[in-house]
């Protein structure tokens, strides 16, 4: 069964006994990447659970009676949550992409300082690179899964994780270098 | 740095505390949601089963079979222009622990054609975007070498066959005693007849042979 056959898949008419149960199971075995892959991406701390309950209502309307294996599955749900993180950042205007919210943190002073440096360079990437690396180092994707959830091909997952990674480094050593 | 480090530091990116009740909140939600569909999809059945009894009478072809069930069978020729997504789809899934299973026929952007549902008596069909047509479409799959067999619980069969123009359409549907669906047939040809897939359902099983045309699985 391919992904798109999972997505196309009728809604229910009326609820099922245990899909509550059965949906709840599926978000919790996701859940603490998916907190990590909103947070990445919408950036403000005080909006990823929003964010994230919205992104589950919505795969709750569309949950698939079942998936091919637990690689579909993941694919599925990560796509749904970072399509509404997406939305997200559209609905607030956030479009400056280079400059989240999280970029904010860079000048506030905390004893956290190499949290801060890292979170502040992720930050100021594009979101096209973060949700690559979201998903390819954070998550573990390899790039099929990473093309599926980002409806790319392939070898555009490659280039832009290369180039992620790159520009990266490149804020991260920037930052050092002004420390 | 290399990819390691990246990964290394990924791992450090902050992530806010979760709200303790965000699962309970969750839950209401859902429920709150289940009780919207509920109350929309009854509003919504009332006029469907107004538009299946209409074309089931129309079609004339009500049979009583031997134990008191009835059965559609009636060919119709659809159009697939303004359609949002291409082609024609037919989705079957069999009975899993949520359900026995259904199917459902559409054309992307203008709903279910045919939608069934072997927990529930009677079935939608909403012919208007199609026309009666008296070709013979065959229901034997000959000539169609792609085979889908699923199992009680395993997966469904999501077909979207993509001929140009319009689309004939045989719809066979058996009702046990109680009404509800225990048997259903598409078979999906162009426009000339050409067979392009025929989808079988029951509970217990899916069958689909599949043409080049309509790439699924």
């Amino acid at each position: 069964m391919s992904v798109d056959a999972a997505q196309a898949a009728a809604p229910e008419s009326e609820p099922a006994v245990g899909e509550h149960e059965r949906f709840e199971r599926l978000v919790r075995r996701h859940h603490p990447r998916l907190r990590r892959v909103v947070a990445g991406i919408v950036g403000d701390r005080h909006r990823v659970d929003d964010v994230l309950q919205e992104a589950y209502l919505k795969a709750y309307r569309k949950l698939p009676r079942s998936f091919a294996n637990e690689a579909h599955e993941a694919v599925w749900l990560v796509r749904v949550v970072h399509r509404c993180a997406l939305d997200e950042l559209r609905r607030t205007k956030r479009r400056r992409e280079d400059l989240g919210e999280l970029g904010h943190l860079r000048a506030v002073p905390d004893e956290r300082g190499v949290r801060l440096d890292v979170d502040a360079a992720f930050a100021r990437l594009a979101v096209a690179d973060r949700s690559v690396l979201l998903l390819v180092d954070l998550l573990g994707f390899d790039y099929e899964g990473a093309a599926a959830v980002l409806r790319v091909p392939r070898g555009t997952v490659a280039s832009r994780l290369n180039a992620a990674r790159r520009r990266f480094r490149e804020l991260l050593e920037a930052d050092d270098g002004r420390a | 740095m290399d990819e390691r480090d990246v990964r290394d530091l990924l791992e450090r990116l902050g992530t806010p505390p979760e709200d303790p009740d965000f699962f309970r909140s969750l839950r209401e939600r859902l429920r709150e949601r289940d009780r919207t569909a509920v109350r929309r999809w009854r509003v919504a059945a009332v006029a469907l089963a107004a538009v299946a009894a209409a074309a089931v009478a129309a079609a004339a072809v009500v049979a009583t079979a031997r134990g008191g069930g009835a059965r559609l069978d009636r060919t119709l020729s659809c159009s697939l222009a303004g359609a949002t997504t291409p082609g024609v789809g037919v989705d079957v899934w069999p009975q899993s622990d949520f359900g026995r299973g259904g199917l459902r026929v559409f054309i992307g952007g203008h709903g279910s054609l045919l939608r069934l549902r072997g927990s529930v008596p009677g079935f939608a069909l909403d012919p208007t975007r199609c026309r009666a047509a008296s070709v013979d479409v065959s229901t034997d799959g000959a000539g169609l070498d792609d085979l889908h067999v699923v199992g009680p619980g395993v997966g469904r069969v999501l077909a979207r066959c993509l001929p140009s123009g319009r689309v004939l359409l045989r719809m066979q549907v058996g009702l046990d005693p109680a009404g509800r669906p225990d048997r259903a047939t598409v078979a999906v040809a162009a426009r000339d007849g050409t067979p392009l897939a025929v989808l079988r359902w029951q509970p217990s099983l899916v069958r689909a042979a599949l043409g080049r045309s309509c790439p699924g699985g």
